[in-house]
């Protein structure tokens, strides 16, 4: 687990010659000292582009190095400027078991800024050698788990094991080493700002500045945390699963004109909740339990099997009667049925209608959201495009591109947006109604049609009653049967296709349970006893080093670091905007280096590293920065490495050094200059 | 008795209404009108464009079904008869805006083209992402919008 710098070259050919620079350190604690806009930050950015972690700075995958690699390089002496013609980086790492690889990526050149040549022996301090070559790749999908991707040899390098996490759309991804170098890598565009660090969250990975701190840390949590983000998903998937089948179970119910009733909508562990519910039927107009109404059929059936099958002579009488009175319940029926279809028709031109008012709302949306990023624009274009008042002769104006004063007040934007957004939410709302009201009427006609077809079969069964000879069967009896039995079975297959789908709901009852049951036997304390100790440390290190630094916002004692965030904190509050500039940057110097002081003696996945670049950000006073160099080298004396940049004054730098174990390295001027003899 | 008081005093005191605020269309915004009709004449030949034209892009670019329309009938996949395009006075305002603010300019009262800063202002609006459909609408159909096939499109002509 550990990882040191050991040399970092920068090369540039021009149309002037060579020109480039070489910064060798020698472990412990280096203070690389050069003024201001002489390339400092270009030699630590050149490292981080050389291993592939420019995403660690920004989003996009542009090359995070100054137009002295990309462009031309100026000539510190003559001032000329030579265009690059080629150009690259490359740095000699060393790893816990002394073994050196030397790390080269081409900045400008031909050849696919992707690729990283690994060369497996340390050939900057020591020249070249016969030693393998190997090409990686960054910056693409697969760089830190495929074989040739570069971040997985540079995990493996370093010792690292890095685990799987999830992202927030639900899939796992390890833990990108961009996500873990800026805990102890800071970089001064962007790395001063924040505690524990500037962390990049474009790779969509939950917590991610938990999760990073957690395995820099090797916290045993970390396993756990794991755990309880799968249990988590698996809990969501298993809640989307019972929607889906409760859905399923309704629409089939639905095919066959029947309805479900009492059916648990959220997951439940209990599987009497579940066989609680029941079909219902519709007869006559109401809707009764399909077990009763079979029960009812069962014994119409029975009687009629009792029954033989009467001649014709004998049912006719009644028949006629039954025809007249069954030709105009059909009639009814038939114009019920065309009411509830005109309804229906109507409920979805009305949908259809919200549905379009819903997008146009969304449309607007955007549109006011647009508009109010736009009149937060003034300041980079020095002039508003959204003024209040009128750019030509000053008088106050709405902010509306209507004839002025049509409207008495325009609402601001931002109401405006309020406004919409609960007009989408009260639309969303009809929509819903809409498809339920439409699902009741298409169970309406589905069952109505039904009783309309069985009218129709016993009109024709009596009709052919009427004329058939006095002494054969009656048709409309054996008809009546028929219709009985076929709307028995009819039914039993629909109670067994419910049954079926229940017995699949019952199942996920029980992984519903098994899910609740595993959530419950996770400990409620997230962190072990281990892990609080090293919490603990990081906030006695914190403690010690603000002493040495002058932190004046508040006694240091009072700082505590959080077991669930890992930020310091005061008074269980996060510790924000009450801090002055210069004192966050301090906390900043001692939270880094705590987290180096812990891993000195505990077991951690710290490398062993510290960078900072150009510390004495927001005008720390002198003192604390005699007080940081201090403790980095009491830090640094154990065997880790510490790299700090700056351009503060040189002999006030020299004087802070003086009593500790370091190494000075002292640029005058530019640090890229011209190179006579071709390296 | 507290209430009593401001009860009194609410019935016998002086007041005044004041009428509630009306929503206004985003796009009928003064920053949006004007960062639309920017990028208009952006995506245009030199960064100008005749009023038709201005008008002609402002109208269609401005909704999603509409945009749908008019890639369509520049793809010739459907007649230029069904593109019914409106001369809106938002536009004009939006330009006289724009103008006042020194980003754009007219000629002969004919045709708007980009000032300098104005180049500058499309430049942060792209950087900005906002009006993202618009701006990717404009970056398609601009080019292929030339004078003539808007005048063409304007008279109901196959072009």
């Amino acid at each position: 687990m550990s990882l040191r710098i050991k040399h970092i070259r920068l090369r540039a050919h021009t149309t002037g010659g060579l020109y480039g620079t070489d910064v060798s350190l020698d472990g412990g604690l280096t203070v690389l000292h050069a003024p201001n806009t002489s390339g400092k930050s270009t030699v630590l950015h050149a490292f981080l582009y050389a291993l592939g972690l420019e995403q660690m700075l920004s989003p996009r995958r542009e090359i995070p190095l100054s137009y002295a690699m990309r462009d031309y390089v100026e000539d510190p002496h003559t001032s000329q400027r030579h265009r690059i013609l080629e150009s690259y980086v490359s740095v000699e790492i060393e790893n816990s078991s002394g073994e050196r690889i030397t790390v080269r990526r081409n900045v400008v050149s031909q050849t696919d800024k992707r690729l990283i040549n690994v060369i497996d022996g340390p050939e900057l301090s020591q020249g070249p050698g016969a030693y393998m070559h190997r090409d990686y790749f960054v910056s693409d999908p697969g760089a830190a788990q495929r074989e040739a991707g570069f971040h997985r040899r540079l995990a493996e390098f370093m010792g690292w094991e890095l685990p799987f996490v999830k992202r927030y759309d639900g899939g796992d991804c390890p833990l990108y080493v961009e996500t873990i170098f800026p805990l102890f890598f800071v970089e001064q565009k962007v790395g001063w700002t924040t505690i524990p660090g500037a962390i990049p969250t474009q790779f969509r990975i939950r917590e991610v500045h938990r999760r990073s701190v957690e395995f820099l840390m090797n916290f045993e949590t970390h396993d756990m945390e794991l755990r309880r983000q799968d249990l988590e998903l698996r809990i969501n998937a298993a809640r989307g699963e019972w929607v889906k089948t409760t859905g399923d179970i309704g629409a089939t119910a639905m095919a066959s004109g029947l309805r479900v009733a009492r059916l648990p909508i959220n997951p439940t562990m209990f599987e009497n909740d579940v066989r609680a519910s029941f079909l219902e039927v519709a007869e006559g107009g109401e809707w009764r339990s399909l077990a009763e109404r079979m029960a009812e059929l069962l014994e119409e059936m029975r009687t009629i099997d009792e029954q033989r099958i009467p001649e014709v002579q004998s049912v006719v009488e009644g028949a006629a009667d039954e025809v007249e009175k069954l030709t105009a319940e059909i009639h009814a029926k038939n114009s019920e049925r065309a009411e509830i279809f005109r309804a229906r028709q109507s409920e979805m031109v009305q949908q259809a209608s919200i549905d379009q008012r819903i997008e146009q709302l969304g449309d607007d949306l955007q549109k006011n959201k647009d508009a109010l990023k736009l009149r937060k624009f003034g300041s980079t274009l020095s002039r508003e495009l959204a003024p209040n008042h009128c750019p030509t002769c000053e008088q106050p104006i709405d902010d509306a591109l209507l004839p002025q004063g049509t409207l008495d007040a325009v609402m601001s934007i931002e109401e405006n947006i309020e406004y919409i957004g609960a007009q989408v939410k009260a639309f969303k709302r009809l929509a819903d109604r809409s498809t339920a009201i439409i699902r009741e009427l298409d169970l309406e006609l589905l069952t109505s049609g039904e009783d309309v077809r069985r009218m129709s079969s016993r009109l024709r069964a009596l009709k052919s009653d009427l004329i058939a000879p006095s002494h054969s069967a009656s048709a409309s009896f054996i008809e009546d049967r028929l219709r009985l039995e076929q709307r028995l079975n009819q039914l039993r297959d629909a109670e067994a296709r419910f049954d079926e789908q229940l017995n699949r709901l019952v199942e996920q009852a029980s992984t519903w349970s098994g899910l609740l049951s595993e959530k419950q036997g996770l400990p409620d304390a997230r962190l072990s006893e281990f892990d609080i100790a090293k919490v603990r440390a990081l906030e006695g290190s914190i403690r010690t080093q603000l002493a040495q630094y002058g932190f004046i916002t508040f006694p240091p004692r009072d700082l505590t670091v959080s077991e669930d965030t890992y930020r310091p904190e005061k008074e269980g509050f996060e510790i924000g905007f009450e801090l002055s500039a210069s004192d966050s940057i301090r906390l900043k110097w001692a939270y880094q280096l705590g987290l180096l002081d812990v891993a000195r003696s505990r077991l951690t996945n710290h490398p062993g590293l510290v960078v900072f670049d150009e510390p004495r950000q927001q005008e720390a006073a002198e003192m604390s920065v005699a007080g940081l160099l201090s403790e980095a080298a009491r830090i640094a004396a154990s065997g880790v490495q510490i790299l700090i940049a700056t351009s503060e004054d040189l002999s006030t730098v020299k004087n802070f050094v003086a009593n500790v174990d370091r190494q000075l390295i002292v640029f005058e001027h530019r640090m890229i200059e011209r190179i006579e003899t071709g390296v | 008795m507290d209430d009593v008081v401001r009860l009194k005093a609410a019935f016998s005191g002086d007041f005044t209404v004041t009428k509630r605020p009306e929503p206004v269309p985003g796009d009928l915004r003064v920053g949006w009108g004007q960062s639309l009709l920017l990028l208009v004449l952006a995506s245009s030949r030199g960064q100008r464009c005749s009023l038709q034209k201005v008008h002609f892009l402002a109208h269609l670019s401005r909704t999603g079904p509409l945009r749908q329309l008019t890639r369509e009938v520049m793809a010739r996949r459907r007649d230029p008869v069904e593109l019914a395009i409106r001369i809106e006075p938002w536009v004009n305002r939006a330009a006289a805006f724009g103008k006042a603010n020194g980003l754009i300019t007219s000629r002969d009262g004919k045709s708007l083209a980009l000032t300098d800063s104005g180049k500058v202002a499309v430049k942060a609006l792209r950087a900005a992402g906002v009006l993202a459909d618009e701006t990717a609408f404009l970056d398609e159909i601009g080019k292929l919008a030339t004078e003539q096939v808007v005048d063409s499109i304007m008279k109901m002509e196959a072009f």
